[in-house]
């Protein structure tokens, strides 16, 4: 749409009556009372602000030939287009000091280039005595030469530093040894310290490549430098010189470094203790593949399981049948019979509810899955849900006691997904393997 | 009925009304226009706000707590005596305590308010301080960015034209705003900040530096002595002009240190780089030079320190403003806020339009490497203009899949782990080929920087709306109420003596940290004031209140506990 037409606007230079039309506009277009009326106008705003100016430098230039102006207009559309992309950081900040460190291979010294001041040659002055203004720079120059000195110094002093603990032999170096860099007074000076940031990303990628890409630094010294130079806030222009890749690797210890919590925790003052969020259950990450847990397994689990069942119920029942058989007088006399009878009266329902219990527990399984690092899962291999776990018991009773001889020769060619698996849309996950292969895989 | 406008600030908090001739801040009942964000609780479980309990933070330090907006949007709960509280809780205290006060001063009930936070809160900080304005009775009209606040203290102030560049560095957190005023619109082009940088983290700066010096451990002090040797630090900072030499107690041994402006730069610079980084991006950001800026404008009582300035005014050439007070800026802003919103007599001639400051977005299948986990797709990007909605399609990534997960976050990072997660909703797909089924997804994100999430699935037409399964720092509805009403019998000391209890509590201080005749000195004082106060003759308490505010005044050439 057009920009002028929103604004009530002809096309002008002048970027006051863009502004002043826009607010004029902006009392009727409240945003928090017309919130999609806002956002166009805004944008109309925004767009007729950069062609404004566009017109006005292309008019500046002297230049105000019809051809020349939809040129402006185009490179305007395009310049707007970037500006909505997704690219946060644009791929040049001209405004920012350029960065110190030569681009020519890293195995050449670094020498330190002029660009620690923002020192742009002596610009043409207005006329004066042409005496007066050399007096002048000569009078200025001597302490911003000697200041130059002092920086360049500086700059070679902390990277030779810096180099000799990257390339220290045996022990590694601490954190604690890195602190000089931030004793420097020269770090406050803009222009140093993106030198400086530079000059070291620059060793570090040096030092990648020597080591086959094994990150030069460790997260905890990574992390302290980070703070100290931004490269993950400046990441876009550093890729820019070094290349995604090398990036990434280098600054990769970052990505495992969490010592957040810590940081939050330091700055509270008083109160006896901080209570931690409890941590939720199985919060490391599910592995890429995940695979069903074959028949034999299933069955091994069961049988542990039945024989903890067992372990659990053999001993109650047999001191509450001492205590009957002493009530009815029969002193102490049981008959295996009459105990076994009991007992397997009892143990199907114990293992259904065990099952019931545990399967939907923190866990995930029975205990006899769980020493075969068995999990019961949803459809989205999360935790069932109670009743969702009720269910599958259920289902689990049906199909196997209903039918048991078809349903164990059919859950044989089903390879792990059994009938009651699928009828209670749950599955039973090898995690245990599941892992195993990942890390394989790694 | 009133709209408040609040600073609820990480070490002071403060309110305001807009009365017609203009703002009017609103002084507690000690006769302070800054309330102290520590809350307390005493021996007999009554919960204390303010100076009273800054004062106590010392000796009673297991039942007091200060700087706990750090924990906002967290899952942490601080033990204060018996009783275990949330940051959302503990700031619905000092929130309630504020209300309070405004309530006395306008003599009707105060249910509505504007509050400011730092430009560069997430989504989860901000649920937080909305609830806990909810919590203590309020209903938060508008939450404000506070560089935007003291931005518009500024220019209604100032009447000024022109692009400003506001940095704010309060007690905890960072913001840099980056405004342009013009013709009665006041519009943010960028913010940028940092969540972890304040005064608190200079003072941290400088004693984790004595520590080391001396091999010793955080740990190693007991809390008393570490709150002494925080308030020592404190206080250095406040005085830095000139040499100093403290003497301070480090478990069983005395040392003497040295503060001096130098050293004092040598300890903080790290801070002072994370500062630039901040202000760096903002710029960046909106794709301005340096040169373009009009004024630099300090907000928030860090922004004192000279060796802040002075690395302000290196990086742009020339000194930064202060003409307000740092302090109480903020709060003006969200009072004049909180007037535009009642549409108060001369201000309906300003608009205010804000930029979200972090880049929302969704997590996507990574298929270069999937070890990496997934990318982060953004939504809405950062310092995009708000209100804002956008919408994006996202289809299924295999075959015959029933749900997408969506999750919500936020942040830069193209990773999506690394980035702040917001929740996550799943919504149920009919089944086919991957690639096939598609969702829309519309994140909307209002004048509060609050977001809400929508899904659509194309083929069904149901709509799915947000619903978190696990904010860290959120309350649920239930939680909200048990909440609620756990803080309702709360037992509050009363509002009247809370002079008296003020005074008690800092001769308490001084007397525990003084000796020999001092100490006899503080202790007779106290008592003859203890007899007073139980004669509750109200001519003799005015009396001897006065004496004996004089008296620790001369025992303490300043009080800014």
């Amino acid at each position: 749409m057009d920009p002028w037409r929103v604004l009530g606007l002809e096309a002008t230079e002048d970027t006051r009556a863009v502004k002043r039309a826009y607010a004029r506009l902006l009392k009727s277009t409240r945003p928090d009372e017309h919130p999609q009326q806002f956002q166009a106008l805004h944008a109309a705003y925004k767009r007729a602000l950069g062609l404004a100016e566009q017109r006005a430098r292309a008019a500046a230039a002297g230049d105000t030939e019809p051809e020349t102006e939809t040129a402006g207009k185009r490179t305007e559309k395009a310049s707007t287009a970037t500006a909505a992309g997704t690219q946060p950081i644009p791929p040049e900040t001209p405004e920012w000091p350029a960065p110190v460190v030569p681009d020519d291979p890293p195995a050449a010294p670094v020498e330190p280039e002029p660009a620690f001041q923002d020192q742009p040659p002596p610009p043409a002055r207005d006329p004066e005595p042409a005496w007066a203004a050399a007096r002048e720079r000569e009078e200025e120059r001597e302490p911003e030469e000697d200041e130059w000195l002092a920086a360049s110094r500086e700059h070679e002093r902390l990277l030779t530093q810096c180099q000799a603990l990257l390339e220290r032999e045996g022990q590694p170096a601490e954190e604690k040894e890195w602190r000089f860099l931030a004793n420097s007074a020269w770090m406050l000076d803009s222009a140093f310290h993106h030198g400086l940031g530079d000059a070291l990303m620059a060793r570090l990628v040096e030092r990648l490549r020597q080591q086959d890409n094994k990150p030069p630094l460790d997260a905890v010294i990574l992390a302290y430098l980070n703070s100290l130079f931004d490269w993950e806030g400046r990441r876009g222009l550093l890729a820019a010189r070094f290349g995604d890749t090398a990036m990434d690797r280098v600054l990769a210890p970052l990505d495992t470094n969490s010592s957040g919590d810590q940081a939050l925790l330091q700055g509270l003052r008083g109160g006896k203790e901080t209570v931690p969020p409890s941590r939720q259950a199985n919060t490391e990450p599910a592995p890429e593949t995940l695979y069903f847990t074959g028949m034999t397994l299933r069955m091994v689990a069961i049988v542990i399981d039945l024989l903890v069942v067992a372990a659990l119920l053999v001993m109650p029942i047999w001191v509450v049948s001492i205590v009957v058989a002493d009530f009815n007088g029969t002193g102490g006399d049981i008959s295996l019979e009459s105990f076994m009878g009991v007992f397997l009266i009892l143990a199907a329902p114990a293992y259904l509810l065990m099952a019931l219990v545990m399967e939907a527990g923190p866990g995930q399984a029975t205990p006899g899955k769980r020493m075969l690092g068995l999990r019961v899962t949803s459809l989205e291999f999360e935790r069932l849900s109670f009743p969702h776990n009720l269910w599958r018991v259920m289902a689990f009773v049906v199909v196997n006691a209903l039918t048991s001889k078809v349903v164990i020769l059919v859950n044989l060619f089903l390879k792990g997904n059994l009938l009651h698996d699928r009828v209670s849309r749950s599955y039973v996950i090898n995690w245990a393997r599941s892992q195993r292969e990942q890390k394989d895989e790694q | 009925m009133a709209i408040i406008g609040i600073d609820l600030g990480t070490t002071n908090s403060a309110c305001g009304v807009w009365t017609g001739q203009g703002v009017e801040l609103i002084s507690n009942r000690l006769g302070d226009v800054l309330t102290p964000s520590v809350v307390g609780v005493d021996g007999s479980g009554e919960i204390m706000v303010g100076r009273t309990a800054r004062q106590r933070l010392i000796h009673h330090s297991d039942r007091t707590v200060a700087a706990f907006k750090r924990l906002m949007g967290t899952d942490h709960k601080v033990t204060l005596g018996d009783q275990r509280f949330s940051a959302t809780e503990l700031s619905s205290l000092v929130l309630r305590s504020l209300k309070e006060d405004a309530e006395t001063y306008l003599g009707e009930p105060v249910t509505e308010a504007v509050i400011s936070v730092p430009a560069y809160f997430n989504d989860n900080q901000r649920h937080a301080t909305k609830q806990a304005a909810e919590l203590a009775g309020l209903t938060v009209r508008r939450l404000i960015n506070e560089p935007t606040a003291a931005a518009m203290a500024y220019g209604l102030h100032e009447k000024q034209e022109g692009l400003f560049l506001i940095l704010d560095l309060g007690g905890g957190t960072f913001d840099v705003s980056l405004l342009e005023f013009f013709d009665g619109v006041m519009e943010v082009h960028a913010s940028a900040g940092d969540n972890f940088l304040g005064g608190e983290d200079f003072v941290d700066a400088m004693i984790d530096d004595v520590l080391a010096e001396h091999e010793l451990s955080r740990d190693a002090l007991p809390a008393s002595a570490m709150q002494n040797l925080y308030l020592q630090m404190e206080g250095a900072k406040r005085r830095l002009g000139n040499a100093q030499t403290l003497s301070l107690k480090l478990g069983d041994r005395e040392v003497t240190h040295e503060v001096t402006p130098e050293w004092f730069a040598r300890v903080v610079t790290p801070l002072l780089l994370r500062v630039k980084h901040p202000i760096e991006r903002a710029l960046r950001d909106a794709n301005l030079h340096p040169d373009k800026v009009d004024d630099v404008v300090l907000v928030g009582g860090s922004t004192r320190l000279a060796l802040f300035r002075s690395t302000v005014g290196k990086m742009f050439g020339r000194l930064p403003s202060c003409h307000l007070d740092p302090d109480t800026v903020v709060a003006v802003g969200a009072t004049i806020q909180a007037g535009l919103l009642a549409r108060g007599e001369g201000l309906d001639d300003v608009v205010l339009t804000d930029v979200c400051p972090y880049t929302l977005g969704t997590g996507v299948i990574n298929e270069d490497n999937p070890r990496l986990g997934d990318y982060f797709l953004p939504i809405i990007e950062r310092n995009s203009v708000v209100p804002i909605s956008v919408e994006r399609h996202l289809s299924t990534a295999s075959d015959n899949q029933t749900k997408m997960k969506i999750r919500i976050y936020q942040g830069e990072n193209r990773l999506v782990e690394k980035n702040v997660y917001l929740g996550e909703l799943s919504v149920t797909v009919p089944k086919g080929p991957r690639g096939q089924e598609s969702v829309i997804v519309r994140y909307s994100y209002d004048m509060n920087g609050l977001l809400e999430v929508d899904v659509k699935v194309e083929s069904t037409g149901k709509t799915y709306y947000q619903l978190i399964e696990h904010t860290p720092g959120a309350l649920s509805e239930d939680d909200k109420a048990r909440s609620l009403q756990r803080l309702a019998v709360l037992k509050f000391h009363p509002r009247d003596g809370e002079e008296n209890r003020a005074l008690l509590a800092r001769g308490e201080r001084l007397y525990e940290s003084s000796l020999g005749d001092r100490r006899e000195f503080i202790a007779d004082l106290m008592g003859r004031f203890e007899q007073v106060l139980d004669r509750q003759n109200p001519l003799d308490i005015a009396r001897v209140q006065k004496e004996v505010k004089e008296a620790l005044d001369s025992l303490e050439s300043e009080d800014w506990f």
